[in-house]
């Protein structure tokens, strides 16, 4: 008989269920099994509890401090993680900025920064996109003009979740005018307490504060903090990019999800599952979400033996932001006026465990709008699909 | 006794290679091709394709992985043939049922082609349901549309027993009386069968009861398992042919594939292609496992997922091909006909939604 996953893969899933078992705290779990959003804080907490088990770099090979988890382990780690009711990592530390440190950054990046991504002791952000350069990344404007052994840096970046947060900002700069725009691009680590940075709050229209503007104003930043040559910066970050799709999270959180919206149908007290075309809606949801699950994993295990099969990065952005937006649609009408009030206080004749789960649903609807349009819109990634396809 | 990581979903294995090899030889006539399934059928049994099924004591594969390539491959080939009812679902199952020892003779000879079995589980569909009764010990009823019922030298029925429990049966073509023959839309032939009081020798009584009962649900998960690794193999050869068409066609003095919004629709047919070949690989990989609820909802999730992406494919391939897609000799039409056969005969989307409960 055929398996998906080898004994040894059901062992490990079964130490990871384990370790969530004992460590992950019950009122975190419980909160994040409701809907609510991770804070800095559950994160942080998160994040340390992985590291004292030596699991901070989960997606690291061992030689740069991770367990060297093969890429069905990740799979099976985060698929428990989400289930459990785990917080989402942090991903611009740990699968963005250090994925390009490890390939394209010098011994002193890699001793300096790798450790305190996997502690979370550095909380980093990502500065890529400009109001003039969404799609079209690599017109960028943001300046960095050589003074001695520092970069000055000046310009403007936007839609930069968590920089509120941050420690740190990786982004990409101008450092020359000249020849194709892609080569003048450079990659800079910035210390977000550096003289010169302003961040702005830009609320969306969920009334989350999750995205900023980061405005730099002849911001220092040392050469040193370059990664790569001058130049190279695009390199980086296409190699970002890859990282970043592949293994892209969004199906733990699509399973959880439907759990939830099951869940909710129940204790609502709707029974909108005895509905027959709501009940079927559901179990099309379901079964996309299967169908896109195994894609992840046929393409990992096609990663695993160093096979290249299809066009797993875009094909998984476009099918998991679609499911995640989906499943979200379906609570917002399974509860009809129940999804009205935003605030939990505004619910009457309310079980309390369920008003601050219920005042979510409608506000994350909207918020999840984001999922097509971040890490390259889907459209973007159909383009570069084609690209593959047709030249 | 296999090693555990010799088997796993979507981790290839070395025989899958030789036979889907030895197949794609053979399908690389072209000649052979256009001559239909029979001249095909013999070729098949000589390069083992036919015997695939069989136990590997009889020298075959047991590996329904295996079997689901296959019928891809026939799938993109474009011949209909009795493949997936004879040489996959009938072949499997008779080493399947109580007492297969009797049945080790006409196993050899389906995998040697000499005979073909056809295969009517009814009952996806409530308007289906089997309308063969069996009462002391004698078979009536009819079988509608059976796919090459007709061609068939053995056929296996479902019949509901006085009782009301099902029972699966073996009848011999000469007990069968031929009420209709008729050639489908994708151009096979179905035969609505006829039995009048056909009494059942012994080894006709495949199984009753609880054990029938597993083996029709077994089957039914085989066959349609299978009619959905076909159905991607006709997805795979139209995601073909169309991107090829938009790179030699010329409109506005530029290719079709200069075009983003086709760009667009080209990758939307081969990410439907992707997702259709994970769930097939993954429910072929199930067909043996013993919990029935978990195989249960993987084949619904491959019947829903592949009935979606047959009509986007096929749909999407003739817009995209424009007024010549619309034209009998392109090959478009031909894979557009059998991809309708899925849903027609096993259901639709719907259906599996309706019916899926994770």
């Amino acid at each position: 008989m055929a398996r998906l996953f080898t004994i040894e893969e059901d062992v490990f899933r079964l130490t990871v269920r384990k370790f969530l078992d004992d460590k992950l705290p019950a009122d975190l779990r419980e909160r994040m099994l409701s809907g609510e959003r991770p804070t800095r804080d559950d994160k942080v907490t998160w994040s340390r509890l992985l590291h004292e088990r030596g699991w901070g770099g989960y997606t690291w090979p061992a030689e740069h401090g991770g367990p060297g988890f093969t890429p069905i382990q990740r799979y099976i780690f985060e698929d428990e993680a989400w289930q459990a009711g785990a917080p989402e990592v942090v991903p611009f530390g740990l699968k963005m900025v250090a994925p390009v440190i490890m390939k394209f950054g010098s011994d002193a990046h890699k001793q300096r920064f790798l450790p305190r991504i996997a502690s979370l002791e550095d909380y980093w952000c990502q500065g890529y996109s400009e109001p003039g350069s969404g799609s079209d990344l690599a017109s960028l404007k943001t300046r960095a003009v050589r003074d001695g052994d520092d970069y000055l840096v000046t310009g403007q970046k936007i839609w930069t979740t968590e920089a509120h947060d941050a420690d740190w900002i990786f982004c990409l700069v101008r450092t020359s005018a000249e020849g194709r725009k892609q080569d003048g691009i450079s990659f800079l680590l910035i210390d977000m307490k550096s003289p010169g940075i302003t961040v702005r709050p830009i609320i969306t229209f969920d009334g989350a504060h999750e995205v900023n503007e980061v405005w730099f104003d002849n911001v220092r930043v040392p050469v040193a903090n370059r990664v790569g040559e001058e130049g190279q910066g695009w390199t980086c970050a296409k190699y970002l990019l890859e990282k970043e799709r592949l293994n892209f999270g969004g199906m733990g959180f699509c399973k959880r999800e439907v759990a939830r919206l099951k869940r909710l149908a129940q204790e609502t007290g709707r029974s909108r599952l005895d509905n027959p075309l709501f009940a079927a809606r559901v179990g099309a949801l379901e079964m996309r979400i299967a169908a896109a699950d195994l894609t992840n994993l046929r393409f990992l295990r096609a990663e695993e033996r160093g096979d290249a099969v299809g066009l797993p990065a875009p094909y998984l952005k476009i099918l998991s932001s679609h499911l995640q937006q989906d499943v979200l649609e379906l609570q917002v009408r399974l509860l009809g006026r129940s999804a009205l009030p935003v605030r939990a206080a505004d619910f009457s004749n309310t079980p309390l465990a369920l008003k601050s789960e219920l005042a979510n649903v409608a506000p994350t609807y909207c918020n999840y709008r984001k999922t097509t349009i971040y890490a390259g819109s889907n459209e973007i990634q159909r383009n570069i699909a084609a690209k593959s396809l047709l030249g | 006794m296999m090693s555990d990581a010799a088997n796993v979903i979507f981790v290839p294995r070395d025989e899958h290679g030789l036979l889907v090899g030895s197949l794609d030889h053979l399908l690389s006539d072209q000649a052979l091709i256009k001559g239909g399934w029979r001249p095909l059928w013999q070729q098949l049994a000589q390069a083992g394709i036919l015997s695939a099924a069989l136990p590997e004591s009889d020298g075959g594969l047991h590996d329904s992985r295996a079997l689901a390539l296959l019928a891809e491959r026939l799938g993109r080939s474009g011949v209909v043939s009795p493949f997936i009812s004879s040489a996959t679902a009938a072949t499997s199952l008779f080493s399947r049922v109580p007492a297969a020892s009797r049945f080790v003779e006409l196993r050899e000879r389906l995998g040697s082609g000499s005979v073909i079995a056809a295969m009517d589980i009814p009952g996806v569909v409530q308007s289906d349901r089997s309308l063969m009764t069996l009462t002391g010990g004698k078979v009536s009823g009819v079988a509608r549309l059976v796919p090459f019922g007709a061609e068939a030298d053995f056929i296996i029925l479902v019949a509901t027993a006085s009782e009301g429990d099902p029972a699966l049966v073996l009848v011999r073509k000469s007990d069968v009386l031929i009420q209709q023959s008729v050639i489908g839309i994708d151009g096979a032939p179905y035969a609505t069968l006829r039995l009048d009081s056909v009494a059942l020798q012994p080894e006709s009584d495949l199984a009753g009861g609880s054990e029938a009962e597993r083996l029709i649900a077994w089957g039914r998960d085989v066959l349609v398992t299978m009619h959905c690794a076909e159905a991607l193999g006709a997805m795979s050869m139209l995601v073909d042919l169309t991107r090829d068409y938009l790179t030699v066609r010329h409109q506005f003095g530029e290719p079709l594939s200069a075009f983003q919004v086709l760009r667009h629709r080209l990758v939307d047919m081969d990410m439907a292609l992707t997702e259709a070949r994970s769930v097939v690989e993954c429910a072929a990989g199930l067909l043996e496992e013993d919990d029935v609820f978990a195989r249960r909802q993987a084949v619904l999730a491959t019947h829903f997922t592949v009935a979606r992406a047959a009509l986007k494919v096929s749909q999407d391939s003739v817009q995209l091909h424009g007024g010549i897609g619309m034209a009998d000799e392109t090959p478009v039409g031909g894979y557009f006909r059998r991809l309708l056969t899925l849903p027609l005969q096993f259901g639709d989307e719907d259906f599996c939604a309706e019916s899926y409960s994770g």
